[in-house]
């Protein structure tokens, strides 16, 4: 099995970001960073050898990269995505349901239009750039991510989903 | 004096007018605030409130996760732990999970979460009619369900992220407070697609808290105040009202949602 990623992003500004980035400064202005970047990010497990097809697998589907409104990028894990902001300290949380319909879906339907997947897991990858005097940058992303309560945290609800580090 | 219900609008809540005018037809009177109207909210003299449905915020990052954030959230809290009737519908449900009303075994900590629909072949917003009941504890305990009975309820439903979850070491007493559970047009226990539309965990449809003042639902009571408001094809003594050409505007089956807690404000 050969694992790839794919981190899509909005070509024009996220709202979901935007949205994001100012309630976390209302709610949570110590662990707020100075920028927030928003990517699905899409896990394929592949048969050996044919990671190499990932590209031009998805260029088939407009529901996971549509290139009239995104952009895509390959990535390994742990990678961040190209075009961050240099003069700022990036760490990022991905966040993934337990149990999601969209990864079971796409895992049963690209096997089934022969494209040599073994399995398909998507989740939201939430990219944090801190001022260069932030401290520990991947605890305070992990705060602002973890919803214990209305007033602390938000991006992942930890009932129902995982939120994981990604340098 | 009627009794006032303040209905909250965030942004992207598209359920106020019906909702207001379902409070209204019942024998209350209700009053729409903006989110962003503290002060009125606040001192509004109102003896309850409902989250209405809709897409608060565009259901950025999550459903509901951002209006539960807003300062509005605050008053609603504070009348909600204070024994005040809430209803959050739908989006409501959502807004109401995500600010920890609902389960509230702890207020205000987050012990549940509406996600997104489970189903098999399929993915997102599903828009349907379903059938639920209301469990006597409910019944005996919330506001909402005082004239709810135990007849399976005919209500549309209309969303995305509608699965009730709970921590595994929560079941046993989430269970209790699944007091508004998805069935079968004969009133049978609902766990799994078609009848479970969403994949919630007891086929809960509705979440109350321990006090009961508090009830979060998936589906729309106000979308089925009248008779007219029910799909003639639907199965159950509902749909053959309809069929039979019953008065259009007799109240329909989420009439009694309203209607409970009237009598129970006029009790009050």
């Amino acid at each position: 099995m050969e694992r790839v990623f794919v981190a899509v992003r909005l070509k024009s500004p996220d709202p979901g970001a935007a949205t994001a980035l100012s309630t976390l400064r209302r709610v949570m202005p110590d662990c707020a960073p100075v920028q927030l970047s928003r990517y699905d990010l899409w896990e394929f497990d592949m048969k050996p050898g044919t990671s190499d097809t990932v590209p031009g697998m998805i260029s088939h589907f407009t529901d996971i990269v549509n290139p009239n409104k995104h952009l895509s990028f390959i990535l390994t894990q742990g990678q961040p995505p190209p075009g961050e902001n240099p003069g700022l300290d990036w760490t990022g949380v991905l966040v993934r349901d337990h149990a999601d319909s969209r990864s079971m879906n796409w895992s049963t339907l690209l096997p089934r239009r022969g494209f040599p997947v073994e399995r398909v897991r998507w989740g939201v990858l939430w990219r944090f750039g801190f001022g260069t005097d932030a401290g520990s940058i991947g605890e305070l992303a992990m705060r602002a991510s973890l919803s214990e309560s209305r007033d602390s945290g938000l991006l992942a609800n930890p009932v129902s989903q995982e939120a994981l580090p990604w340098k | 004096m009627k009794p006032r219900v303040a209905v909250v609008r965030f942004p992207g809540s598209n359920c106020e007018y019906e909702t207001a005018r379902a409070l209204d037809a019942c024998g209350m009177q209700g009053v729409i605030f903006n989110w962003n109207e503290l002060s009125g909210a606040a001192g509004s003299g109102s003896c309850a409130w409902v989250l209405p449905g809709g897409f608060s915020f565009q259901d950025r990052v999550r459903a509901g996760a951002v209006a539960a954030r807003e300062r509005i959230m605050d008053v609603v809290y504070g009348d909600a732990v204070s024994g005040k009737p809430v209803l959050g519908i739908c989006n409501g449900a959502q807004i109401l999970v995500e600010s920890g009303l609902v389960p509230g075994w702890r207020p205000g900590a987050v012990e549940a979460s509406l996600s997104g629909n489970l189903a098999p072949g399929r993915t997102g917003y599903l828009s349907r009619w379903v059938f639920l009941r209301a469990v006597r504890g409910g019944v005996d305990k919330c506001p909402w369900l005082t004239d709810a009975g135990e007849a399976p309820i005919p209500l549309p439903i209309a969303h995305a992220e509608g699965r009730f979850v709970f921590r595994p070491a929560d079941e046993a007493q989430a269970l209790e407070m699944s007091v508004l559970r998805y069935c079968s047009p004969e009133g049978a226990p609902a766990l799994d697609w078609p009848l479970n539309p969403n994949g919630s965990s007891f086929g809960a449809a509705g979440i109350m808290n321990p006090g009961g003042n508090v009830l979060a639902m998936m589906p729309h009571p106000e979308r089925a105040l009248n008779l007219h408001h029910v799909p003639p094809n639907l199965p159950g003594p509902w749909g053959e009202l309809r069929r039979n050409r019953g008065p259009v505007s007799d109240p329909g089956p989420g009439a009694s949602f309203f209607t409970g807690l009237a009598r129970y404000l006029e009790v009050r």
